[in-house]
């Protein structure tokens, strides 16, 4: 198919309901056991909860490819599905004490700051994009190993310190792009 | 019920190896696509971006890599 043709073509309506999503919204699923592994004290069995969580994030991309079901829809499900889930646990850890609670505050006050400026951002575009950020997307991954490293009591306290510093460059540097910088593509 | 899917050891070198092998992977991967980009141009906000999220891959990877030595050193 030609260039022009596809721009022409009519844009592929995906449901909501589709096996991506389905997957994605199955992490919730391993919510319940973890709360109640943390609160029995079963870091092997938190571990594992974690694991599939984080597998699952996985899968759910693959599966979206495999059924050529991709949405903005169901990138956005997934991005807050990351949010609930990896804030959720990071609370019960620190909660519980497994993990230090001033690193965690820190995590989840720079996420949700960093995702009222991606709003502004939108807004300031005026288009439905989203600034993407690399190191956001490593600083992401990472908040899912910290996951990891608390639940398994694995140099806790070293990863969760080192990780504030990191995310507070990323924050300001990505605030630079989205709020100071010239966008992409617009004309002067 | 227990904790104990596996041994207290086999865990522990279990979450030793994964990260590891994960932050290691990471760690070059990361340094390997700077590398690539060191000859694109550097006014380029696209470039800039990967190159500051490449560093900062490279960092957390340094950062895994760095507590699994500190655990067993």
């Amino acid at each position: 198919m030609s260039a022009a043709a596809k721009a022409s073509a009519p844009e592929r309506v995906v449901s909501k309901l589709n096996p991506a999503n389905a997957v994605t919204a199955s992490r919730f699923l391993c919510l319940p056991p973890f709360v109640w592994a943390v609160d029995n004290g079963f870091h092997q069995w938190a571990t594992l909860f974690v694991l599939i969580c984080g597998l699952l994030d996985k899968v759910d991309g693959l599966v979206a490819k495999i059924f050529n079901c991709r949405s903005v829809f169901g990138e956005l499900f997934d991005a807050i599905t990351d949010g609930i889930c990896y804030g959720f646990c990071l609370i019960i850890l620190a909660a519980y004490g497994w993990v230090p609670v001033i690193p965690v505050i820190a995590v989840i006050g720079l996420g949700l700051l960093n995702s009222a400026l991606r709003a502004i951002y939108v807004k300031r575009v005026g288009r439905a994009t989203n600034y993407k950020s690399y190191a956001m997307e490593r600083i992401v991954a990472y908040t899912a190993y910290l996951l990891g490293f608390g639940t398994s009591n694995f140099e806790v306290d070293f990863y969760y310190w080192l990780f504030v510093p990191l995310m507070v460059v990323v924050v300001i540097h990505d605030a630079k792009r989205m709020l100071i910088d010239a966008i992409p593509g617009a004309t002067a | 019920m227990t904790d104990h899917l596996i041994s207290h050891t086999a865990f522990v070198w279990s979450v030793s190896l994964f990260t590891a092998i994960i932050a290691g992977t990471w760690l070059v991967y990361d340094a390997l696509k700077l590398f690539w980009l060191r000859k694109k141009d550097k006014s380029d906000p696209t470039i800039h971006d990967k190159r500051f999220g490449y560093s900062i891959g490279m960092c957390v990877g340094l950062i895994g890599v760095l507590g699994v030595l500190k655990y067993h050193l």
